[in-house]
C-alpha cells in the first residue's frame, strides 16, 4: 500500500486543482450567460400588472401572492399610506423604488439602489418613477 | 528508490491526463462564437420584447392615472380643463363661475367630455415624455397621441387614445451590420364605472336652484336695508356728506353693514341637500361697495343731486362630491398621492 501512497496523494492534489479549474469555468459560464437571463426574468417580474389600481394597502398585500402592479406600490408609498407595512412588503419582494421629479432628480427612494438595474414606472399626476432590483 | 520515482511519474502522468480530460469537459460547456452570438441575439430579442410589453403596461397604467387625474382636476375646475377667463373667480384658489346674477354659465355635458379629453391628452403627453427605459439599456420610443376621447354612458366611462405610430424598440449589433426592430400597437383603451356624469348633473341641479336664489336674496337684503340709490343735498356738500347726513353712515361703513347682513343671512350660504352625494357650501365673499354713479350741483338753487350704485362681490362656493369611500381614486394633489373622492366645485355669484 505504501508503494502507491505517494501516487495517490499526488493524484488527489491534482484532481482538486482540476476541479477548481472546472468550477471556475462553470462559474464563468454562469455569470456570463445564465445570470443575464435570470436578471432579465427578475426584471420582467417587477413589471407584471395585476388588474385595477386604487384598492389600497390590504389588497396590495393580498396581491403579493401573485404579480403586483408596481405603479400602485409607488403611488401608495408616495402617499405614505402605511410605510412600515409597505416597506416590509417591498423587502420581501426584493424591490427598490425611487421617485424622480420632472428634471430627473431623485426625490424619494426605498431600498438598496446599488444593483443599478431600473425600469421606468408611471406615477399619479403625469409623473414618472423608477423601479429597480435590490 | 527507483520504484518510488516511477510511481510518482506514473501518478503525475495520470493526473495530467485527468486534468486535460476535465479541462476539455469544462470547455465543452462554453459556447462557440456563433453560439454566443446566437445567445446574445436571443437575450436581446427577449429583452426587447419584454421592454415593449413593459412599456405598454407603463402606458396603460399612465392612461388610467391620466383619466383619474383629469376627472379630479376637471371636477375641481367646475368641468373645465382650464377655466375660461370670463368664468374665473379667484379667491386664493381658482373656481369656475357657474351662476352670475342668476344666469347659468356652467358647461354642458358635451363640453365636459371635451374638457376631460383635453386634460387627459396633456397628462398622457407627460407620461410619454423622454420615452420609456427598461432595465437601463433598452429604450422604447413612445408615440404621440391624437384623438384622446372620454365618453359617458350612464355610470360607465370609456376613454381611448389613438397613437400616431407604434411603440418601437431597435438595437444594432456591435459590428453595425444588423439592426433588429420590434413594434407594438400603442393605442390606449380603458373603461371603468364611476358616477361622474351623475355627480355633474347633481351639481348642475344645485346650481340651477341656488344660483338664482342667491342673487335674489342678496338684492332683497340690500333693498331691505333702506339705503337710497338717489338722494339730494345742498350745494356746499359732497355726495358722500349728503349720504352720511341721510343714513348716518358714510359709503364705506354702509357697504360694510350691507356685507355683514349678507354674510349673516343663513339663506345665502346654504345649498340644497343631495340624496346620494355630499354637498358643501361656503360664502367666499360678501362685500358691497357703494360708488357714485353721478352727481350734479345747482349753486343758484343750492341743490345737489346724487346717484350711487351698490357694487356687489357676493360669491358662494358649492361642492358636490362622492361620499362612497370604496370609489376613491389615486390622484396627485401637488404634494403627494392620495386616494380622493371625485366631485365638482363651482361658484355662484349674486
Amino acid at each position: 500500500m505504501s508503494k502507491y501512497k505517494g501516487s495517490v496523494i499526488a493524484l488527489a492534489f491534482l484532481a482538486v486543482i482540476a476541479a477548481i479549474i472546472l468550477g471556475a469555468a462553470l462559474i464563468f459560464f454562469y455569470f456570463t450567460f445564465l445570470q443575464k437571463l435570470l436578471v432579465i426574468n427578475s426584471g420582467i417580474d417587477v413589471l407584471v400588472s395585476s388588474g385595477d389600481i386604487g384598492s389600497g394597502l390590504s389588497s396590495l398585500l393580498e396581491a403579493k401572492k401573485g404579480p403586483v402592479n408596481n405603479a400602485e406600490i409607488i403611488g401608495t408609498l408616495d402617499g405614505k399610506a402605511d410605510d412600515g407595512a409597505l416597506a416590509a412588503t417591498l423587502g420581501k419582494m426584493q424591490k427598490s423604488l425611487s421617485v424622480y421629479d420632472g428634471s430627473g432628480t431623485r426625490i424619494w427612494s426605498h431600498g438598496n439602489q446599488s444593483s443599478g438595474l431600473y425600469t421606468d414606472v408611471a406615477l399619479t399626476g403625469g409623473r414618472k418613477g423608477r423601479a429597480g432590483l435590490s | 528508490m527507483k520504484g518510488t520515482a516511477i510511481n510518482i511519474l506514473t501518478a503525475f502522468l495520470i493526473a495530467i491526463a485527468f486534468f486535460i480530460f476535465l479541462f476539455s469537459i469544462s470547455f465543452s460547456f462554453l459556447p462557440t462564437d456563433i453560439e454566443a452570438e446566437k445567445l446574445e441575439v436571443r437575450v436581446d430579442t427577449y429583452s426587447m420584447e419584454n421592454a415593449l410589453r413593459a412599456a405598454k403596461i407603463y402606458l396603460d397604467t399612465g392612461f388610467r392615472f391620466s383619466a383619474y387625474q383629469a376627472m379630479h382636476d376637471t371636477g375641481a375646475n367646475g368641468g373645465w380643463d382650464a377655466i375660461p377667463q370670463e368664468s374665473l373667480y379667484a379667491s386664493g384658489k381658482a373656481f369656475a363661475i357657474w351662476s352670475d346674477k342668476g344666469n347659468d354659465t356652467s358647461p354642458a355635458e358635451e363640453q365636459l367630455e371635451g374638457e376631460l379629453a383635453k386634460a387627459m391628452a396633456r397628462r398622457v403627453g407627460e407620461y410619454r415624455g423622454n420615452g420609456f427605459r427598461f432595465l437601463n439599456d433598452y429604450e422604447v420610443r413612445l408615440p404621440p397621441y391624437k384623438e384622446v376621447r372620454a365618453e359617458f354612458t350612464g355610470n360607465d366611462i370609456a376613454v381611448s387614445a389613438v397613437a400616431e405610430n407604434r411603440l418601437s424598440i431597435g438595437k444594432t449589433s456591435g459590428d453595425g451590420n444588423r439592426t433588429a426592430m420590434i413594434e407594438k400597437s400603442g393605442d390606449l383603451k380603458d373603461s371603468f364605472s364611476y358616477p361622474y356624469l351623475a355627480l355633474f348633473r347633481e351639481a348642475k341641479r344645485i346650481n340651477s336652484e341656488s344660483g338664482p336664489a342667491i342673487a335674489t336674496e342678496t338684492q332683497r337684503i340690500i333693498e331691505a336695508a333702506g339705503y337710497p340709490k338717489t338722494f339730494h343735498g345742498t350745494a356746499d356738500q359732497t355726495c358722500e356728506e349728503a349720504f352720511t347726513k341721510i343714513t348716518g353712515r358714510n359709503y364705506l361703513s354702509a357697504g360694510q353693514e350691507l356685507g355683514r347682513r349678507i354674510a349673516e343671512s343663513g339663506a345665502i350660504g346654504k345649498v340644497p341637500l343631495s340624496q346620494e352625494y355630499v354637498t358643501e357650501s361656503l360664502v367666499l365673499s360678501s362685500e358691497v361697495e357703494i360708488i357714485e354713479a353721478s352727481s350734479s350741483k345747482n349753486n343758484l338753487k343750492n341743490e345737489l343731486d346724487c346717484e350711487v350704485q351698490y357694487r356687489k362681490d357676493v360669491a358662494v362656493m358649492a361642492g358636490v362630491s362622492d361620499g362612497d369611500e370604496s370609489r376613491r381614486v389615486p390622484v396627485y394633489d401637488g404634494g403627494k398621492t392620495t386616494f380622493a373622492p371625485l366631485g365638482f366645485s363651482f361658484v355662484m355669484k349674486a
